[in-house]
């Protein structure tokens, strides 16, 4: 049967010869398997039998909660690129002409992200057998948890494929794919201001939360369907919408865009002649950087605006929350932004095939890759004043009860913010333009940075976590590993504390402090370095 | 002395020789055009020559300066358009130029005048203010040319000018490297249209396999190869005893009538068209009409070549 469908053939024969893929599901394995067997063990120490035999149950969540991450973060990324990357090769508009179709196209691609995710998810079913095994659970709370997982995959690669269908670039498209999934999935908390809309909303478009409700509420399997018929009509809409932007795709890609029109036919043109001392950084500057830049304003600037309104009139006490989940909703996205823009700064240009005319400027090296660095760096500080904002009213909408003696109090949180907002961003923005010159030439770095800052905030947790475990003893002996992750951090600035340390925060950050500071200086001399030896052969 | 010299040089990609024990002269003011199958390593001794690839063995010079032991001096003296280039979409064609001449250190009182100057040269003004990618490609090529001239090098590297272009754009990008070639410039040009090298250039190098197989002016190929001269004729008292006279003269290969003219097929080194003329006289050949063929490059190309990449 597969044999009739080619381009699903072609997409599985590539899966399987990604070696990216394969050190993914090692990962993905050992972020599961380190998180089951912690717990695992924190359960089944315990001397009454009953509590050992009913924790199946929590294992099962734990199990749960850390497939539908991986959902959420590698689906995303392949499910953007999927039409992206046959636009950027030139291969969209040769399939478009073969008897295919664009329906039969959209669904071998829909299929072959189906196969894919759930390849890494199938690594957590010994994990669940073992969670059966120990009891506290039904066989209808295990198919609705696969349920629920296989619906969250075909809502997210439904969203993934209409961006891929509608975005020209791999790296627009994997960027809108996260800003909508996250603002989709942060925006029905908003409704819990209208209590009966919210809990309606949350049921029926966030299919994670089925985990939770289905049980109760669904008795049969038709009842439980019927509960995610909106969910289906979603990504049914989105695949249509898809599939629309694929038929027209080869009308859109010969059209100009819509401001060149503007410029054209009336005329609206720049006569000024420029005044250029550092030609690579005006151009960065004033005009790549700037509609990107205001993208970035107008993101945040609604976020903050839509978080505050929403937390405003909270009438449970709990906007701190909202405000919580917004100023880590644009912690997400400025990282994510700043992540791709560093990590493509060159391969930019060489994808514009504009980087061998530049190198044979007289130009030095130093001095592109100090006017590459410079542009991003004004981006940097651009985001993280943005986010310090966010962090003001974040900071206003915690009430002052909530910090007892063991949290930092506000003066403290509010140094720390400024001191590793910027030292953070900073270790992103330097990391990511080492990684972008080293590895230039790699089509997927974008993909691979993405996963590595995912990395880099979880990592660090899990092995902390995981050494105490192994090792025993106390847990803040091991929690100064946690320090290595930005999200760990970030933690400690909105709440005050980071799980796991009592009454040493002051140390817990300034021992942050310094390995953020070590970290930022290595990462600054490894791009210096990368950039003599990369950028020019001859210099 | 040449203006390029390559002495030995071989370029490696992993295992992949590009490039094999390269030697190439170029004397300055000459208009070298560079002819071979794809693959044959045209575009990675044009890179090597614009600092931006470094050869594994052998020496090049430029100007009598080692490109790879001063590339920044070199590259102040060449100026490189590749096969493929992109444009920055988002600037005006006048700004593109003024960022290029920032990045070429060109001081900002001279500017304004130059770029009005490379505009006009490439007849591009009445495009100034439009943005790039609203240029087609033929302008986007001169747009290329007019880049590359910014700082007035010496050099010009040009990788396959005037590919993609239509016949009106190729015209226009020939006469454009026509007043180049006038204004005392050294060019290296790359194309797969042997007929516009054939009208341009004073010296082509012929690449197969990483190999130069000929090299030097298109008369002392064409002499080297021995490769026959077509005349073209029209000679009124043409008979079947004028054709076996003809034929008989030292140095002409063949003769064929054709609809209404007669080809004469002459070896060069042995017989002149001039002499063939005079021969065709005193045989009381009555000649309306002759005309010597252009050299054909194409047969040159086919001959020195077997299609073999590198």
């Amino acid at each position: 049967m597969i044999s009739k469908l080619p381009l699903l053939q072609k997409e599985l024969i590539e899966y399987a010869s990604t070696k990216r893929l394969f050190i993914l599901r090692v990962l993905f394995g050992l972020c599961l398997y380190t998180i089951f067997l912690v717990n695992w063990s924190n359960y089944t120490s315990s001397d009454n039998l009953y509590r050992v035999l009913g924790s199946g149950r929590w294992l099962l969540e734990y199990i749960y909660i850390i497939n539908i991450i991986a959902i959420f973060v590698i689906l995303p990324m392949s499910s953007a690129c999927v039409i992206t990357n046959e636009k950027e090769k030139r291969t969209l508009s040769l399939l478009l002409t073969t008897q295919l179709g664009p329906t039969l196209i959209l669904f071998e691609k829909f299929i072959s992200l189906v196969i894919s995710i759930f390849s890494f998810l199938l690594i957590s079913f010994p994990a669940m057998y073992l969670a059966y095994l120990l009891g506290g659970l039904t066989n209808k709370k295990i198919l609705i948890s696969l349920y629920a997982q296989f619906l969250t995959v075909v809502q997210v690669a439904a969203v993934g494929l209409f961006f891929s269908c509608y975005c020209k670039t791999s790296i627009k498209a994997i960027m809108a794919t996260y800003i909508w999934g996250f603002a989709l999935y942060i925006f029905f908390p908003f409704f819990e201001i209208f209590d009966n809309v919210s809990y309606y909303l949350e049921i029926v478009m966030f299919p994670p939360a089925f985990y939770y409700y289905l049980d109760s509420y669904a008795s049969g399997p038709w009842e439980m369907f019927a509960y995610t018929i909106p969910i289906w009509i979603s990504a049914a809409l989105f695949l249509l919408g898809a599939r629309h932007f694929l038929i027209t795709y080869p009308q859109r890609m010969n059209k100009k865009p819509m401001a060149q029109k503007v410029r054209d036919d009336f005329h609206i043109v720049k006569r000024k002649v420029p005044h250029i001392r550092l030609p690579i950084l005006w151009r960065e500057g004033s005009h790549s950087s700037w509609p990107f830049a205001a993208k970035i304003f107008f993101i945040l600037g609604a976020v903050i605006g839509v978080g505050f309104f929403g937390s405003l009139p909270s009438s449970r006490g709990n906007r701190h929350e909202f405000a919580m989940i917004i100023y880590f909703f644009a912690l997400a996205i400025c990282a994510l932004f700043l992540t791709m823009r560093s990590v493509t700064l060159f391969q930019r240009e060489i994808k514009q095939e504009t980087w061998d005319v530049l190198l044979t400027t007289t130009m030095t090296t130093r001095s592109i890759f100090w006017q590459k660095a410079m542009a991003v760096t004004r981006f940097t500080l651009y985001i993280c004043i943005l986010l310090l904002c966010i962090y003001t009213f974040n900071l206003a909408a915690f009430p002052r009860s909530y910090y007892s003696s063991s949290r930092l109090p506000s003066g403290a949180r509010w140094t720390y913010a400024v001191v590793f907002t910027f030292l953070i961003f900073t270790n992103i923005q330097w990391f990511m333009m080492w990684l972008g010159l080293t590895f230039r030439k790699n089509t997927k770095i974008a993909l691979v940075a993405v996963g590595l800052i995912a990395a880099w905030c979880i990592m660090p947790i899990l092995v902390s976590e995981f050494a105490r475990e192994i090792l025993g003893g106390s847990r803040s002996n091991y929690r100064v590993l946690a320090l290595f992750s930005p999200f760990a951090i970030f933690i400690a600035v909105t709440d005050g504390r980071i799980p796991g340390y009592s009454n040493r925060m002051y140390t817990a950050m300034n021992i942050g402090f310094v390995i953020f500071a070590v970290q930022a200086v290595v990462f600054y001399v490894a791009a210096s370095i990368s950039s003599q030896k990369h950028i020019r052969v001859c210099d | 002395m040449s203006f390029v010299n390559i002495k030995n040089m071989t370029v490696r990609y992993d295992e992949f020789i590009a490039v094999h024990t390269m030697n190439l002269q170029i004397p300055p003011g000459e208009v070298f055009g560079f002819i071979g199958p794809n693959g044959a390593g045209k575009s990675t001794t044009m890179k090597v020559l614009a600092t931006l690839l470094k050869p594994q063995i052998g020496k090049v010079f430029l100007d009598g300066i080692d490109v790879l032991r001063e590339p920044k001096k070199i590259r102040s003296i060449i100026g490189y358009m590749p096969d493929a280039f992109g444009v920055y979409d988002d600037l005006s064609v006048q700004e593109y130029l003024h960022f290029f001449a920032a990045a070429y250190r060109i001081g900002w009182s001279q500017r304004k005048k130059l770029v009005d100057d490379l505009l006009a040269l490439t007849d591009l003004t009445k495009k100034k203010y439009s943005q790039v990618d609203s240029l087609s490609r033929g302008m986007k090529q001169r747009l290329g040319i007019a880049r590359v001239l910014l700082h007035d090098p010496k050099f010009l590297i040009l990788d396959e000018p005037a590919s993609g272009l239509d016949p009106r754009a190729r015209i226009e990008m020939r006469e454009l490297l026509k007043e180049l070639r006038n204004m005392g410039k050294t060019i290296m040009i790359s194309s797969h249209i042997l007929s516009e090298l054939s009208e341009l250039c004073t010296r082509i190098g012929i690449i197969e396999a990483g190999k130069i197989v000929a090299e030097g002016s298109l008369e002392e190929i064409y002499t080297q190869l021995g490769v026959e001269k077509i005349i073209h004729t029209q000679i009124l008292n043409y008979d079947d005893d004028l054709q076996v006279k003809i034929a008989a003269i030292p140095g002409v290969a063949s003769v064929q009538k054709e609809q209404n003219r007669v080809e004469i097929h002459i070896k060069e080194q042995e017989l002149k068209p001039e002499e063939l003329l005079e021969n065709l006289i005193s045989l009381k050949a009555c000649v309306r009409m002759f005309q010597p063929g252009a050299i054909d490059l194409e047969t040159v190309f086919m001959k020195l070549t077997e299609g073999k990449t590198a």
